[in-house]
């Protein structure tokens, strides 16, 4: 039986919710957690999610499920208002019910490398959490080119340290060519 | 950056060498960062104006949330 200091709050939160948004559409987790989950020694309090873009009234079902399964939606209640920030392109944030900690970050996505990531999803066991992680290379390639942090690219060199077998440079060198083009310009 | 590159890979090292210890130590150590965090932030609700702050803090906008804060 598992006892509950093997329990991770992080792994839990998210399957949770991940497995709710399964239900209606499909997602991807992305950046931090991703590495955190392979692994590396750093903190973090949000989990971030890109969801497909989906109509309004599918938005309702899935927001209803994650309110009934005590989630809320810090910036709003009204499914209406949330549904228009997502289009927007800002993301919103889910919690558990009184508890402020952990939360989920989610947006739409927004361009061709979200929608690419989404369309080539994949579970990654190595994580041991049970859900849809987007492209590593195309993270590392993100974290190297896009988001070029001391703390990203920490997160990019541990993630090209732990998958190493995996690790395509010609993905990782077209992805920042893609980048250049479609966020940088 | 050197420093933390050279952390990075001792670590992977030793996740690489102790494949049924690491993800209990990586656990704990996530955990406690969220309870301390948790802590930290009902702490903040019993001190004076510390809804208030949690609210902005948080840049909490939804008015049911912002009524249980209050209550709290």
């Amino acid at each position: 039986m598992r006892s509950i200091s093997d329990t991770n709050i992080l792994k839990d939160f998210c399957e949770k919710f991940c497995n709710i948004v399964e239900k209606h559409c499909k997602y991807i987790i992305v950046s931090g957690y991703l590495v955190i989950a392979s692994g590396r020694s750093r903190g973090t309090e949000d989990i971030d999610m890109i969801l497909e873009k989906v109509s309004k009234a599918k938005f309702f079902q899935l927001h209803k499920e994650l309110r009934a399964n005590n989630f809320i939606c810090i910036q709003e209640e009204d499914p209406n208002e949330i549904y228009e920030i997502l289009l927007d392109n800002t993301s919103v944030r889910y919690i558990y019910n009184e508890q402020m900690l952990p939360e989920m970050e989610l947006k739409f996505a927004k361009d061709i490398l979200d929608q690419f990531q989404i369309d080539s999803r994949t579970k990654i066991s190595e994580t041991n959490v049970n859900v849809y992680f987007g492209d590593l290379n195309l993270a590392i390639a993100f974290k190297e080119e896009y988001l070029k942090s001391d703390k990203d690219l920490a997160d990019a060199k541990h993630l090209r340290l732990f998958f190493k077998e995996k690790i395509n440079e010609d993905k990782i060198k077209g992805f920042k060519k893609l980048i250049q083009e479609k966020r940088l310009k | 950056m050197k420093k933390t590159f050279d952390f990075l890979e001792y670590w992977v090292e030793y996740i690489q060498k102790n494949p049924n210890t690491w993800r209990k130590q990586h656990t704990k150590f996530l955990n406690d960062q969220i309870k301390m965090s948790n802590q930290a932030l009902n702490n903040l609700l019993k001190t004076k104006d510390g809804k208030l702050k949690l609210i902005e803090l948080r840049n909490i906008k939804n008015k049911n949330l912002i009524e249980q804060i209050l209550k709290h």
